[in-house]
């Protein structure tokens, strides 16, 4: 995620003197995303097959689950590089840590919207409190807890260090948030991945996840990317407004 | 059909809203920076 300052197309006259970051993978990135993404909605609604017994409300099974799993890869992403921050004291995974809490929020923030809306007609209540319902929702409100600490805590060699002990401390929900429906009995249903022989999904059913899942690693990953670039110029930024107060 | 329709589109807000709150800190930054250039180059 090497970064060019001075490369790219000519800006706009009153951004002359300093050219814009040049960004030419964003195009493709976002082409590739854009694409994915119409073929898991063409999948989730046309070609995978009606569920038998919730019906139609199924469906939003094919948004819900990637949401909630890729956004739970996100902020494992976040736990590395908050690792790799206290190892080296290295800027890129303070950075790389910023953008994946910030990303995998907005992930499962979507996880925690579509829930109830699938709830309400199935189970007849928009939520309860189960363990796999409550520890996401601690979970996010948490990596947001995260973030606000970043933003409202002056920036200094201990901002970092502060932020990656807690980001380690909050990750150890993340596992138990997906064992919780293996563990305990829930409202949430038993796993249709992965949990044990009357699990499993139709193959039709199976290459749509499959699909929503692929759409979803291509957003968290444009996402990450341009998230990531934006922390380290607002890092170059921070460095020279310090250096020229220290001239003055 | 309702609720499938409004968790799609949910999905939907959500990462259009997150995209522009990117766009705009982006076009922030570049100001900001831009800004500091120009103050260097005018010192």
């Amino acid at each position: 995620m090497k970064q060019t300052e001075t490369a790219g197309p000519a800006g706009p006259a009153s951004t002359a003197a300093a050219p814009p970051q040049a960004r030419p993978w964003l195009p493709w990135w976002a082409g590739v995303t854009a694409a994915l993404m119409l073929y898991a909605l063409y999948q989730a609604w046309i070609a995978a097959p009606t569920e038998a017994t919730m019906g139609i409300y199924q469906r939003i099974f094919y948004v819900h689950v990637p949401a909630a799993l890729v956004g739970f890869g996100v902020f494992f992403i976040n736990l590395m590089a908050s690792v790799w921050y206290l190892a080296r004291r290295s800027r890129a995974a303070d950075a790389l840590a910023v953008a994946s809490a910030e990303v995998g929020v907005a992930l499962l923030a979507i996880n925690l919207i579509t829930g109830p809306i699938w709830a309400k007609p199935i189970w007849g209540i928009w939520w309860t409190w189960d363990a796999r319902l409550t520890l996401t929702l601690v979970i996010w409100i948490m990596y947001v807890s995260y973030l606000v600490l970043r933003q409202f805590t002056p920036h200094s060699e201990l901002q970092p260090r502060l932020a990656a002990a807690y980001a380690m401390f909050i990750f150890v929900a993340v596992p138990v948030d997906y064992m919780a429906i293996r563990w305990w009995r829930t409202q949430h249903p038993q796993p249709v991945l992965f949990g044990g022989p009357h699990s499993g999904l139709a193959p039709a059913m199976l290459y749509a996840l499959c699909v929503g899942f692929a759409a979803y690693i291509a957003l968290a990953a444009t996402l990450l990317r341009l998230r990531y670039r934006q922390e380290q110029l607002r890092h170059r930024i921070e460095l020279r407004r310090r250096a020229r107060a220290l001239a003055e | 059909m309702v609720s499938v329709v409004a968790a799609f589109s949910v999905a939907w807000i959500v990462t259009t809203i997150y995209v522009f709150t990117l766009g705009a800190r982006q076009r922030e930054l570049e100001r900001a920076m831009a800004a500091l250039r120009s103050e260097d180059d005018e010192g």
